[in-house]
């Protein structure tokens, strides 16, 4: 509609050599008349409520009489239309709507036309634009794989048991030998100790312990490594950090300002601590999506909806449109992750129009919306009600009382000055370093141009300022002075703490705000009010009604509209909801995590158009344990860890190789490269200098000034960070601003947190190579390294070399390795040497072994695990 | 793999066993199954070229008319009407309020430009006074006058202008040129962006490959200096010491291999460090002016304060493409983001890119690369026939202009027309698909065959969308 009245107005002045608009005086109804209906009338007189018997959303109705037996519309005769009356009434209490703002004169003028040239409404007025019909949910569609209800499935026989140690095993042989492959046997246990540590930690065994476990021959010896390290608060580091890319995480808006987000970190560190807790995933999502209506008095159920925050923001902008703009991404944003992160569906397809491929219809799209659209970004107090209720008492009483103390003061201070201000001034005048004819001018005519002029000129000089009262000021008064002024100190000292505040999510009020079906997306055509649903195909006979209704009862009352909760009760309700579906797609990227590829591969699209699993019946199986065993995350790398698939080496022949290609049937273990964040912890612990600090604000690190390339005009990252060992922390608390993505994790391919990333991309390029020949922080990580290799040696190369491999790669070297590095470190000291003979000689050894260690760094087998 | 063999492959990564080891190692997954089907020609033929290198050249759907796309981004948007696209109603309603809704609230009245226009060339193409030397070549661009995106704001409407979408997440065109041709230098990165002196907004998403491999991704270039991040060698390492311990790294990693026979990811990783070491050499080549002529470093502008930093990233967007570089983006300096005194900003932007734009297009010419390079010319969006403020304008995306010139493009030909003030695409509207579009058509590609299955449908840069700009091509 604006946009048609903006070119109308504009066609007045200018006419447009098309005119894009139609003739103002033919009403169209599903471009002029039905916006306004829907916008400003079918609230009351609609699908929901359909007050005074008036409904204004179908054709079949709009032309009946009302309770009152008067008719809303008269074809041809808009005087003897009552929605004309009440519309155009001057008494608000008559006039349509009611308590909000009149029709403006063209929405009037647009449906008195309409009435009068007919009132056409069409009687195909399909939702759909192009007479489309909207899309049905079918009992066909229920039957796809992902959706069905879990079912509880038996281990297939094996023809060959030996090689099996869990019944998962069993799946993964079954499938080997229908196809006549063998696997393989388990890795040694250095190898396992390596690749445990690495998946469950993402940090490096020490040698000690790679000694121990490979020294320990009791079979009991690897559970117990895995219990150890499933205890370690690094797990949660590791683990969190999987979660963190699939939520989109990151420190600062984005987009033009990218500010900072100084309290976004308590939902990094909610993940972290629910992993490391082994909290249920159920109520991990639910938490994620309704904290706050679960438990508003648990701050870490109120720092998880951050996850609903984390998405891209602006400032809001003075033009509505852009505003809408803004707020509709939001909103589709939080429809769209929280679908993909949880049930790997692509509900964002739904927006504009159904879905191509999946049973989504756009309906289920908006019903879904509806959830998030009363919600705000707040800085939610981390603590219970009651104490932020008292936090909150007692911040404005004090405010109070500190505007109390203040104005006593003020007050006070302005009486005692009056009876002083003329003399002083005249004072001030006197010491002037002007003539008597100009001071005569400003005592006597200060008013004058001239005058006023001159005191411009003098203005520093003719200030009166409060020590020049106080000296004229009598004993009595400047003790009242002191007094007075230390009673504001100490009112302002007894400013009342305020409890931690993190970026999370709130409902606005407890009435939700209406939501629209859209028309094609478009926010400013809305069909159609909609009241929350969910996905049609995933839910059973429970109708949203009554999610929603149960959620309101038991929710605490008042604050908010208790609709995310509903959505979060359905979605993790295993009987008639997509509980089943939310653990397939967990289980499949826990699955991932440890193997390199999930069982469907597509971690993200569990839909028609993603890949088949490629051992359904073993998801099947393990979907059914992880719910039956109360969704525990830790249960489940338990019994993935203890089977011979994972602990297989990673052999390989041709024949297999050939049979299997891709390793889909897991006949084999693929070594894996580590991720940025891993690669920098690596190095980090393996040079002695990891800072194991947890949790909390998140650290700047230090970007090369010509890497911060984009400008933002908030809080613009600091060209000047300092590489400290604050900065030496592990990458998961490492502040990620948005458009200044880290180059080491932007080379190896870290997601730069713009939408939802479940499975990331492993390219090998040649500035990943760049960087670890030439990036500063890692060089200086390698000096670290050759230091701390000297200070735990006696100088012998060979004795710097061996510990240098053990700790880099878990192994002592070869002898043709041992040889190869003894005679570069030989070489390089010469050359060394040579270029600078005054150099002392541990400053060569120094810089030789750095060398060196680089190198160790930039090894296959430094940064690929087996 | 000896170092030696590496050497003796002129820079190409030797070929991995398989389809499958390629896509293990690109880490495209199932999207490069796409490819084959999208470039045409025997499936497995195409898949084995691809595996072989995911930046190796390609070729095309269609006989190419450009090899090269340099694409000269004015960030923060000109306005058309006081550069190349003159409305006589301006001058006449001049002071006059119109209904009109503005980014940043109180718009003024209509504003005529502050400029003085004539007719160029055979064409008789307008140009203001402040670009006389972009003026010369009228004959051999094509104007589109009828530009029009969604998003009032800088940063989404970056984001549109490069992924063809006003949101972060998506493949830029850079990202689809490389990925649908690959690249023709193998030491060089196959989609360069180079920077201006304030920071790009939006940042890397800009450049972004978005679901596509990140080896696709934009690489952002500085003019001066080391044009690559990590370039130089520490202060305490010398080329020999670097030598040596590629040499120490190759022997160590060449047993690691022999145990993990089958696993061509680690052997391109061996090759990726020797092509690190060689990017050390050509790229600092690449940036040595010095090779250039006195005369051609003032053809672009180098002798002048004003135009000396985006003359020199022109320049080296010449000698880019010259090495077979796929796609430069070219951003301008400063912004042309003119919300006050937009004689005085758009004085200083064109001071700043006149003669550098004449340079290129002149040089181009005469090395023979003008019929291989499509050159681009625009902003974000285009600016409000309104005044704001002290005789400013603000952001206006329903109408706009951009140029190109050069490959399989018609010269002197003009494509669509805003309205009378210059406001709103009135004739022939072009959406930044319809750019798209046409710029894959002159690359040789179809774009809607040029596609990457992600999460189970076929994206494509164009989206559902995209007209060919037919007028404006040869």
């Amino acid at each position: 509609m604006k946009y048609l009245l903006l070119s109308y107005l504009l066609i007045v002045f200018w006419p447009a050599p098309q005119a894009t608009a139609a003739e103002p005086d033919r009403a169209d109804f599903a471009r002029d008349v039905r916006p306004i209906l829907q916008q400003r009338c079918v609230k009351c007189h609609g699908p929901e409520k359909q007050k005074g018997g008036v409904r204004f959303d179908r054709r079949q109705e709009a032309f009946d009489p009302a309770d009152s037996g008067k008719k809303s519309l008269v074809p041809g005769k808009p005087a003897e239309s009552e929605l004309i009356h009440r519309v155009e009434a001057a008494d608000a209490v008559d006039r349509m709507p009611p308590n909000a703002e009149p029709l403006s004169r063209e929405q009037i003028s647009v449906l008195r036309n309409w009435i009068e040239q007919g009132a056409s409404w069409p009687e195909t007025d399909a939702p759909q634009a192009e007479g489309q019909r909207e899309m049905v949910v079918t009992a066909e569609d229920r039957q796809h794989w992902s959706y069905r209800p879990l079912h509880a499935v038996e281990a297939p026989a094996v023809r060959h048991p030996g090689w099996c140690r869990t019944s998962i095993d069993r799946f993964i042989l079954a499938a080997l030998e229908e196809r006549e492959i063998r696997p393989n046997p388990p890795a040694d246990r250095r190898t396992l100790i390596r690749r445990l540590a690495f998946d469950l930690l993402g940090l490096p065994p020490a040698p000690d312990e790679v000694a121990a476990f490979t020294a320990d021959n009791r079979p009991e010896a690897y559970a117990e490594l895995v219990e150890r390290l499933l205890d370690s608060r690094h797990y949660g580091e590791r683990w969190g950090r999987h979660w963190l890319d699939v939520a989109r995480y990151a420190d600062s808006d984005g987009y033009e300002s990218d500010a900072d987000r100084p309290d976004a970190y308590h939902y990094r560190d909610f993940v972290i601590r629910a992993f490391n807790d082994d909290l249920s995933y159920q109520i991990f999502v639910r938490w994620q999506l309704a904290g706050d209506e679960y438990e508003p008095d648990n701050a870490q159920a109120l720092a998880a909806t951050g996850f609903l925050t984390a998405s891209l923001t602006e400032s809001p902008s003075k033009m509505e449109e852009e505003r809408l703009r803004l707020r509709f991404a939001e909103l589709d944003d939080m429809a769209a992750t929280t679908v993909s992160a949880l049930l790997g569906l692509t509900l964002g397809c739904a927006r504009c129009h159904d879905h191509k491929f999946d049973a989504i219809p756009t309906r289920d799209y908006y019903r879904i919306q509806c959830a998030f659209t009363t919600t705000a970004r707040d800085h939610v107090l981390l603590t219970a009600r009651d104490q932020a209720a008292r936090f909150r008492e007692q911040e404005s009483q004090w405010n109070e009382r500190l505007k109390g103390v203040q104005s006593q003061w003020n007050d006070w201070l302005g009486e005692q000055k009056k009876p002083h201000t003329a003399a002083l001034r005249r004072a001030k005048v006197d010491a002037l370093p002007i003539g008597d004819a100009e001071k005569a001018l400003l005592k006597d005519q200060p008013d004058t141009e001239a005058a006023k002029n001159l005191a411009r000129h003098h203005e520093k000089a003719l200030q009166i300022s409060d020590d020049d009262y106080r000296r004229v000021l009598s004993d009595e008064q400047r003790r009242q002075w002191d007094a007075l002024l230390a009673e504001v100190a100490s009112v302002k000292a007894a400013q009342p703490q305020r409890p931690p505040t993190a970026l999370a999510i709130i409902d606005k009020k407890p009435d939700p705000e209406p939501t629209w079906l859209l028309n094609r997306g478009d926010f400013l055509s809305k069909k159609e009010l909609l009241s929350i649903g969910f996905l049609t195909v995933l839910t059973g006979n429970r109708p949203p009604e009554d999610y929603w209704t149960i959620a309101k009862r038991e929710a605490a009352p008042g604050r908010s509209t208790a609709q995310r909760r509903a959505l979060a009760d359905w979605m993790t309700d295993v009987d008639q909801g997509a509980g089943a579906l939310l653990a397939r797609v967990i289980v499949n990227r826990v699955w991932q995590h440890h193997f390199g590829e999930g069982l469907v591969r597509t971690v993200s699209d569990f839909g028609v158009r993603g890949e088949r699993p490629t051992h359904p019946e073993l998801l099947e199986w393990l979907a059914h344990r992880f719910v039956a065993g109360g969704w525990r995350l830790k249960e489940l790398h338990r019994l993935i860890l203890a089977s011979a698939v994972y602990i297989q080496d990673s052999t390989s022949d041709a024949l297999r190789s050939q049979a299997d290609p891709d390793n889909r049937l897991l006949w084999r273990r693929r070594a894996r490269r580590l991720e940025a964040e891993i690669i920098r912890d690596t190095v980090l612990a393996v040079s002695g200098t990891l800072n194991l600090e947890p949790f909390g604000p998140a650290f700047k690190a230090p970007i090369p000034a010509e890497a911060i390339v984009a400008r933002n005009t908030t809080d613009p990252y600091p060209p000047d960070a300092r590489d400290t060992p604050a900065t030496r922390r592990r990458t998961v608390y490492m502040f990620h601003k948005r458009v200044v993505q880290h180059p080491l994790m932007q080379a190896f391919d870290a997601p730069d947190a713009t939408v939802s990333c479940g499975r990331r991309t492993c390219t090998t390029v040649a500035p990943q190579a760049l960087a670890l020949l030439n990036d500063p922080f890692l060089r200086a990580r390698a000096s670290d390294f050759a230091r701390r290799l000297i200070a735990e040696s006696h100088s012998q190369p060979e004795q710097q070399v061996k510990p240098g491999f053990q700790r880099a790669i878990s192994r002592p070297p070869t002898g043709v390795e041992l040889e190869a590095s003894l005679q570069f470190l030989e070489s390089q000291a010469q050359a060394r040497r040579a270029r600078d003979p005054a150099a002392p000689a541990d400053a060569i050894d120094l810089l030789a072994l750095t060398d060196l260690c680089q190198t160790l760094f930039s090894l296959n087998e430094f940064i690929y695990v087996d | 793999m000896s170092i030696n063999s590496l050497h003796q492959s002129c820079g190409r990564l030797a070929r991995p066993v398989s389809r499958r080891d390629f896509l293990a190692r690109a880490g495209g997954g199932l999207g490069l199954l796409a490819l084959p089907d999208l470039l045409g020609g025997p499936a497995d033929a195409v898949g084995d070229e691809i595996a072989a290198d995911p930046l190796a050249p390609r070729l095309a759907h269609i006989p190419p008319r450009a090899k090269s796309v340099i694409w000269l981004f004015m960030e923060g948007a000109p306005s058309a009407v006081d550069l190349f696209d003159p409305k006589p109603e301006l001058d006449k309603g001049h002071g006059k309020k119109i209904a009109i809704d503005v980014f940043n609230g109180n718009p003024g009245p209509l504003m005529k430009s502050p400029f003085a226009f004539r007719q160029y060339g055979q064409s008789g193409t307008w140009v203001c006074e402040k670009y006389q030397n972009v003026a010369r070549h009228v004959d051999e661009i094509a104007l589109v006058k009828s530009c029009f995106t969604e998003s009032n704001d800088h940063v989404p409407a970056l984001y549109q202008m490069n992924t063809g979408v006003a949101r972060a997440g998506l493949p830029t065109a850079g990202a689809w040129v490389t990925y649908g041709l690959g690249s023709e230098n193998r030491n060089l990165p196959g989609f360069v962006v180079l920077g201006n002196t304030q920071g790009i907004k939006g940042g890397p998403v800009n450049w972004s490959a978005g679901f596509l491999p990140s080896t696709y991704q934009g690489t952002l270039f500085r003019s001066q200096g080391s044009p690559i991040l990590n370039l130089d060698r520490p202060k305490d390492l010398v080329v020999e010491d670097q030598r040596a311990q590629l040499d120490l790294l190759s022997k160590l990693n060449g047993a690691h291999l022999d145990r993990h026979e089958g696993e061509p990811d680690l052997t391109a990783r061996i090759q990726s460090f020797e092509l690190a070491y060689r990017m050390q050499v050509e790229a600092s080549d690449l940036v040595n002016f010095s090779q250039e002529t006195q005369e051609t470093q003032t053809l672009y502008g180098l002798d002048n304060k004003a135009s000396r930093s985006f003359g020199g990233k022109c320049l080296l967007a010449r000698r880019l493409v010259e090495r077979g570089v796929r796609f430069v983006q070219v951003y301008s300096d400063g912004e042309w983001d003119a919300h006050s005194d937009l004689a005085g900003n758009h004085s200083g932007h064109c001071a700043a890119t006149d003669r550098p734009i004449h340079g290129l297009l002149t040089d181009l010419k005469r090395k023979g690369l003008l019929d291989s390079t499509l050159v681009i010319w625009g902003g974000e969006f285009g600016r409000m026939p309104v005044s704001q403020g002290n005789n400013g304008r603000d952001h206006n995306p329903k109408g706009f202009l951009v140029w190109m010139a050069g490959a399989g493009i018609k010269g002197g030909a003009s494509h669509g027309e805003t309205d009378e003030i210059g406001y709103r695409a009135a004739v022939d509207p072009v959406t930044v698909h319809d750019l798209h579009a046409t710029m894959l058509h002159l690359l040789g590609m179809d774009h809607k065959r040029l596609t990457y299955l992600h999460n189970g449908r076929r994206y494509r840069l164009t989206d559902v969308a995209g007209n060919l700009l037919t007028k404006i091509l040869a």
